[in-house]
């Protein structure tokens, strides 16, 4: 009897804490998801968007021929590296990418990017995977210099 | 070969594609006296070529190469690969059929180039080879960007100034005692090997370039060379996607046939017709643009049926874990993807008749050629005969 009264009571005690402590505590912090995400972004990686999730198939597309590797670069030919060459991010957007690098040359790899759309063979979102990178880049850039 | 009048909205032979296969079969349908007009999306798998040659292809063609400044020689010994292998090509470009491995050849890399560590290389060809470990130096250049090079920026420096690579290979040339360089291929966009000839000048030994792995500059040069054969031949070439007019309905001999070509980018919106009495489709496989998968596998330009045939059937749709093997190096069903054809090279249709008696297909969009023509010499033989009949 005492054991069985034992029981009631933390039962009471638990269902009490979570009614008044957890769920407010879970309110005013956000969800789990709110904390997973909190907890990825600091290590770079961010949620992609719909638009971006939706177009990701046909990034899959590229078949690392390099032919948008020739697509020249807007303005005068300064030596540039194969970060910005639009197959690098396209060919390695499933791999670690240092997004610090592909920022650094960020306008003239999307400008590029636009004109290797009409050359890819198979069709390959190339701007679309373009513009996604660079957000996520700059994202998080932002996440980085807002963390402790 | 006889003039043509500019722009003419009815050739005797329509050819669609413009790689290795589509060009021979265009030069080949000039050469037997034919109005030939070509049609072309872009750059496909000929644009991503190595720069061996697995075949010779027909001597016009050649000629035809080596009259718009891109000679083909033959190649001095098995050809050094930057995948570490050596290919054992008849042929190649000027450019890489002199490399030989002996013990004056030195391997020399350049810092912050990716795809071609010399002192890996040196040591995977010499074991190839069956020879003693070559010798090997990576050169520092100036003005390497912090990131390092893509290949195609140092091409382009290159070209400006030959002295930026000239200059520390006449260095590591002298303190190695070589008699003969292998570089990574960075020598310039030209068909000819001029550049390369100049940086061999100045270094003082004999430079040729390994193979080309893509980004392809090999795949490059040998794009403008055959724009340049087409030219001359008095080819017309157009650019954009071609699709057959009334797509699906029966095509008996003799009827009339016409394709409408959509450009791309700035001339979307503009569309024209073009009559033709006989084609060759020459679009190429899934990697080259001829075969989409959106997500069902079609031939866009002509609407074949489509077949995989490492899978020995027709296919629909797409099922993305039929068509691709795990192991990246083995032989991938989606690149095999493509047309069935008869005997005499015309693509058949799902019940096995033929699409059309005047449409000739070769090169890579042909089912399983991707496996059987494994380089550009038997895709130029399978275009030229494929012209010729064309234009018969």
């Amino acid at each position: 009897m005492r054991r069985r009264i034992q029981a009631w009571l933390n039962l009471a005690y638990r269902f009490n804490r979570h009614v008044l402590v957890t769920l407010p505590a879970r309110a005013l912090r956000g969800g789990d998801g709110d904390l997973f995400r909190a907890a990825t972004a600091a290590e770079g990686l961010l949620p992609l968007l719909p638009a971006e999730r939706a177009l990701l198939p046909r990034t899959m597309r590229c078949v690392h021929c390099g032919l948008c590797a020739f697509v020249p670069p807007p303005g005068p030919p300064e030596p540039y590296s194969a970060w910005q060459e639009p197959w690098t991010f396209v060919g390695g957007e499933a791999r670690a990418l240092d997004r610090a690098a592909l920022a650094a040359g960020t306008a003239a790899m999307v400008a590029r990017a636009a004109d290797a759309d009409a050359i890819c063979p198979t069709g390959t979102a190339i701007s679309g995977a373009a513009r996604m990178i660079t957000r996520l880049a700059a994202a998080a850039e932002r996440t980085e210099e807002s963390a402790p | 070969m006889p003039e043509l009048p500019p722009m003419s909205t009815s050739p005797d032979v329509l050819v669609l594609g413009g790689g290795a296969a589509g060009t021979a079969a265009a030069l080949a349908a000039r050469s037997a006296g034919a109005t030939v007009t070509l049609v072309r999306a872009g750059p496909g798998a000929t644009h991503m070529c190595a720069g061996g040659w697995n075949a010779a292809p027909p001597a016009p063609f050649v000629a035809a190469l080596e009259a718009a400044g891109h000679p083909l020689r033959t190649a001095a010994g098995p050809l050094p690969h930057p995948s570490g292998w050596l290919r054992h090509d008849p042929l190649a470009a000027a450019h890489h059929a002199g490399a030989r491995l002996d013990g004056g050849t030195l391997v020399a890399g350049i810092a912050g180039l990716p795809g071609f560590r010399a002192a890996a290389l040196a040591a995977l060809w010499a074991d190839a080879a069956g020879i003693d470990l070559l010798r090997h130096a990576t050169l520092a250049l100036d003005r390497t960007p912090a990131a390092g090079w893509a290949p195609a920026s140092l091409a382009a420096q290159l070209e400006q100034d030959p002295a930026l690579l000239a200059a520390p290979l006449a260095g590591a040339v002298k303190s190695a005692g070589a008699s003969l360089v292998i570089i990574p291929v960075v020598a310039g966009f030209d068909p000819s090997p001029r550049l390369l000839e100049r940086i061999a000048e100045q270094a003082g030994a004999t430079v040729v370039e390994a193979l080309g792995m893509p980004p392809s500059l090999p795949g490059l040069r040998l794009g403008r060379a055959l724009d340049a054969a087409l030219r001359s031949a008095g080819v017309e070439v157009v650019e954009g996607r071609a699709a057959l007019e009334g797509a699906g309905a029966q095509t008996g001999a003799g009827t009339s046939h016409a394709v409408i070509v959509t450009g791309d980018g700035a001339a979307r919106s503009t569309a024209r017709t073009i009559r033709f009495g006989r084609c060759v489709l020459a679009t190429g496989g899934y990697a080259g643009g001829g075969i989409r998968a959106e997500p069902e596998l079609r031939e866009p330009a002509l609407g074949c049926a489509v077949h995989v045939e490492a899978l020995g059937r027709l296919f629909s749709s797409a099922e993305p874990l039929l068509l691709t093997a795990p192991d990246r190096t083995a032989s991938q069903p989606l690149l095999e993807a493509g047309v069935h054809t008869d005997g005499d090279g015309r693509p058949l249709r799902e019940d096995g008749s033929v699409f059309s008696p005047d449409v000739y297909a070769a090169g890579a969009v042909v089912a399983g050629a991707a496996q059987r023509v494994h380089g550009l010499g038997d895709a130029a033989t399978a275009g030229w005969a494929a012209g010729l009949r064309a234009a018969r």
